[in-house]
């Protein structure tokens, strides 16, 4: 038997921001009880709408907030989403991942209204929407990649202006929040760097407490320090406040410091939905004589030659996987960077 | 409502500046037009002009303002994501920038009103109806811009190439768009145009409308692509598009063939170049529409070879029983070709060598394309009409003589040729034709028919181009000039020599002269400020049995060279009641422009003799 101290290593790496660590033992319990199933692998349809309810729902309670069915667009000759089935809870932060032109941006236009979908079903609160109407966005706050605000407009002024669509606008929060991110509230938009726009967009778009945050690959741009800045506000606010949201990103590692759950968008469709322990627990890398089979029991999900040997990458029970592992010290666990190539590039 | 407010208030402060600037320059403006319709002698074109063009600034302004640029720098996508619907964003917007526009609009419209007031005895009614005027053309105005508004990019490049080929295909008329809402004369009797008011709503409706589907079609990706600015590639495309456009209006030159009007039950003649067609009265015996037709034919058909035009247009002339002897009529046949000439062959004292006259004169002009009644040549037009018709009548040449020798004594200058409008204003259409015509019979006696035909090709012969740079060369060279080239002299010297003899001629025939009348008149307004009358009385030599016909109307300008006058109130009275004086009809406002003629016809002369048209303002 040989130590695979690798294997601490890729456990450490999947949970490492401490703050998270804590949080995710304190939340992710009671939001898996509440779920009772992710969809997980292979991720099929999910459960059929339930009937629409008469009122929106009141904030605080349990339901789903996002759900979306069978979500198709099409731009010209290629289809960038077919048939997407999307599920989030409240209180989570779902990280979306998937490469440049996987189709994140498209879902969360969708979901804003901004690009409505060819088909499918998009539920928001529990109510089935086309496209959401004044009242549901009133509920949602939006950062999308590029910041298209009012050069003009000093912070102060572009939040007394987004404040008279929000009869939820706390005033308050908002200075607090401009403090918090370093942003001079006298300051032109148009004198902000990329990454203080990017901290503007995100004050703008929580001063007004939504109960359903969409963060459009907010970090894309930004400078390590920015981006890590970012994404610790956005992971604090979920552990603060509570707050559902959902942070698309191909950045691997923003979006395992600041999710509980991750959904990995592959050609349109979403390859895997859950939470990331649950999809590190069942992925196992093991080396092999070139050429030779996947183990029993194993769905064999990416190879790749490495000097000698093969490097697969492969699928289990998360118990077999444990059993494995054991009996195979140099098998490795899987980063979540691994398991994201393996299931966006099939790259082992 | 708090949505609304927070939009419109960003908007307004957005545009401040520019909201700014347009507010001084309106209210600069504003005043000068107040004060310069307080002026009685002032006329309204100035002023309108800026009530048509300053709302063309502030559309351009604030439909950039508020909704181009919001596409172009992407804001849109922000405003978007706030809650509120994409219709309510655009409502909101459109209605603002009215109230914008029409707001500033409305700065001129009641600084006018109250210029007007100052110089008319104004109603509110009028008040009233002179505001709706000024915001139905700034709401059409802005319904303009919100359309083209989210044509993004091309905007500019579209309105380029819609003006561009509307003016030089002429496929709008004027009276078609917004323009005649503000037209150029504001006196309150101008009536009051309801289809302005529909035709804002329309060009409102039609504008929002558009920008909407823009916005709906496809979730406003269009609007969303044609929004952002252009390419390089795409810049040098749209330049030669426009260079091709600017390039095909200046070698255009080509009319589109039309179907010949047709004329059932008439008598053709169709020879050397000349398409006759001739459909008379019942009461005609069909020898006198031969000879009618053959001489008409002749007339056309001889001018054509002397001039060199090519063929002339088919000419059809038909008989209207309600016209006057001497007032013949020109006739529109919607989308057909050729000239329809309206006379009546059954009064008795109609003469086919005024009508030939006539007709000569309006079908050269049309086959000119009017280039041949140009101020510059227009006394060769009139002297052609007349030379031709009257050229082998020996009698009526004593005739001419003596009309000219009535209206020219002492000859004529470079300056009343050169202005012969208004000198033609002044002595009459007989008299005019006749000294022309005089002018023409001297060439020839001078230099010979051949060079007098010469003259007449570069000149009255010659057609307008449709090219922009035919329209250059044809304007840039004078008619002095083609004088020179065609005789060897120079249009001085002939004048001084025909001045020198004509003085001459009319020193022979002085006590002929000192007999015929020279009226002169004058007016005088009765009444008070609201309801004024202008009576004009005749003065001068007139015998007690002369018949005098009395000529008004409001219009400046309100005779054309070949209508009937239908513009015209006209009146014939004894010489006792013209000197007496009448009153024009209706009542005139202070400020107004009476214009008005005395005129005779006087045996001797043959022809009619007047006081020139007056202009007068109503003090």
């Amino acid at each position: 038997m040989v130590s695979m101290p690798s294997n601490s290593d890729a456990a450490e790496v999947a949970r490492a921001p401490t703050t998270k660590t804590k949080a995710l033992a304190a939340k992710a319990p009671k939001v898996l009880d509440s779920l009772g199933s992710w969809s997980g692998w292979g991720v099929g349809a999910p459960p059929p709408p339930t009937a629409q309810p008469a009122t929106l729902p009141l904030k605080g309670t349990r339901m789903t907030i996002l759900e979306t069915h069978g979500l198709r667009k099409r731009f010209g000759s290629v289809e960038v989403l077919k048939g997407l089935n999307l599920t989030l809870q409240p209180g989570v932060v779902y990280g979306f991942l998937g490469r440049n032109g996987a189709g994140k941006t498209t879902t969360l236009r969708a979901v804003m209204g901004l690009q409505p979908p060819d088909s499918g079903t998009l539920r928001l609160f529990g109510q089935t929407v086309t496209a959401p109407g004044p009242a549901t966005k009133q509920r949602i706050g939006y950062v999308s990649q590029e910041q298209h605000l009012y050069p003009w407009m000093s912070c102060r002024r572009i939040g007394r202006f987004v404040a008279g669509f929000f009869p939820d606008w706390d005033a308050a929060e908002y200075a607090r929040l401009l403090d918090a991110f370093h942003l001079p509230p006298k300051r032109k938009v148009g004198a902000l760097s990329g990454g203080m726009k990017a901290k503007l967009a995100l004050a703008l778009a929580l001063a007004h407490r939504p109960d359903l945050l969409l963060l459009d690959e907010p970090t894309a741009g930004l400078d390590p320090a920015a981006r890590r800045e970012f994404v610790n506000v956005v992971r604090r606010q979920a552990d603060e406040a509570g707050r559902t949201t959902l942070f698309s990103s191909h950045i691997v590692e923003e979006v395992e410091r600041v999710a509980d759950v991750v959904g990995i968008l592959v050609d349109g469709q979403l390859a895997y939905e859950g939470p990331i322990p649950d999809l590190l627990d069942s992925l196992v890398c093991v080396y092999r004589p070139v050429g030779s089979p996947a183990p029993e029991g194993f769905v064999e999900f990416a190879r790749e030659r490495e000097a000698e040997l093969d490097r697969i990458v492969l699928r289990g029970d998360p118990a077999h996987v444990a059993a494995w592992m054991e009996a195979d010290p140099p098998s490795e666990r899987v980063s979540l960077e691994d398991a994201f190539l393996a299931l966006a590039v099939g790259r082992a | 409502m708090r949505k609304l407010l927070a939009l419109v208030l960003k908007d307004l402060h957005e545009s401040s500046i520019a909201l700014t600037g347009l507010v001084v320059l309106h209210a600069i403006v504003a005043i000068f037009a107040s004060l310069h319709l307080q002026d009685a002698g002032a006329d309204h074109r100035d002023v309108i002009l800026y009530a048509r063009v300053l709302p063309i600034v502030s559309t351009a302004v604030f439909s950039h303002r508020l909704l181009s640029a919001e596409l172009t720098d992407r804001t849109w996508l922000f405003l978007g994501t706030l809650p509120l619907g994409k219709p309510l964003l655009l409502g909101t917007k459109v209605l603002l920038g009215l109230a914008l526009v029409c707001g500033l609009q409305l700065i001129l419209a009641g600084s006018s009103a109250l210029g007007l007031a100052e110089r008319y005895a104004l109603g509110s009614t009028d008040i009233l109806r002179h505001i709706t005027h000024y915001l139905s053309y700034a709401t059409c105005m802005w319904g303009a811009g919100v359309g083209l508004a989210l044509v993004g990019r091309y905007r500019i490049p579209l309105i380029l190439a819609v003006v561009a080929t509307t003016i030089s295909m002429g496929t709008i008329e004027f009276k078609k768009t917004p323009f005649p809402l503000l037209p150029n004369s504001l006196a309150p009797d101008s009536p009051y145009r309801a289809w302005g008011a529909v035709m804002a709503a329309s060009w409102f409706g039609v504008g929002t409308a558009f920008a909407g589907t823009l916005l709906a079609v496809r979730n406003g990706s269009i609007a969303d692509l044609v929004a952002q600015r252009m390419s390089y590639r795409e810049k040098v495309t749209m330049s030669a598009c426009l260079i091709a456009l600017v390039v095909g209006m200046i070698f255009y030159d080509e009319h589109q063939p039309k179907e010949p009007f047709e004329l059932t039950g008439a008598v053709v003649r169709e020879e050397d170049g000349v398409s006759l067609r001739l459909r008379p009265p019942a009461s005609m015996s069909e020898a006198e529409v031969d000879q009618l037709a053959d001489d008409l034919h002749a007339g056309l058909a001889g001018l054509l070879g002397r001039i060199s035009h090519g063929p002339l247009p088919p000419v059809f002339v038909t008989h209207r029983s309600s016209l006057d002897a001497t007032a013949h009529e020109r006739g529109f046949a919607r989308d057909k070709d050729g000239i329809l000439l309206r006379t009546n062959l059954d009064a008795p004292d109609w003469l086919a060598s005024d009508f030939q006259a006539w007709a000569v004169g309006l079908v050269l002009r049309e086959a000119t394309g009017q280039a041949a009644t140009r101020e510059d040549r227009r006394w060769a037009f009139d002297g052609l009409r007349s030379w031709w018709s009257l050229r082998n009548d020996e009698l009526t040449s004593e005739k001419l003589i003596l009309r000219t020798c009535y209206g020219a004594p002492d000859g004529l200058t470079r300056a009343q040729l050169d202005g012969w409008y208004t000198h033609r204003e002044e002595l009459g259409p007989h008299i005019a034709a006749a000294v022309g015509g005089d002018l023409l019979v001297t060439v020839e006696e001078r230099f010979g028919p051949d060079v007098l035909d010469r003259f007449l090709r570069a000149t009255v012969a010659t057609q307008a181009s449709h090219s922009f740079l035919g329209s250059l060369e044809e304007r840039g060279t004078p008619v002095a000039e083609r004088f020179e080239a065609a005789t060897g002299e120079t249009l001085d010297a002939f004048l001084a020599a025909w001045s020198e003899r004509q003085v001459a001629r009319c020193a022979e025939r002085a006590d002929v002269l000192a007999r015929l009348p020279r009226l002169d008149g004058r007016s005088e307004v009765e009444g008070g400020r609201a309801g004024r009358r202008v009576r004009v009385k005749l003065e001068g030599n007139l015998p007690d049995d002369a018949r005098v016909r009395l000529q008004s109307s409001r219009d400046r300008f309100p005779f054309h060279p070949f209508d009937t006058g239908d513009k015209l109130d006209m009146v014939d009275l004894d010489a006792e009641e013209a000197r007496q004086g009448w009153a024009l009809e209706r009542s005139w406002p202070v400020g107004a422009m009476a214009v008005w003629r005395l005129s005779t016809v006087d045996p001797t002369l043959g022809c009619e003799v007047g006081t020139g048209w007056r202009r007068e303002l109503v003090p």
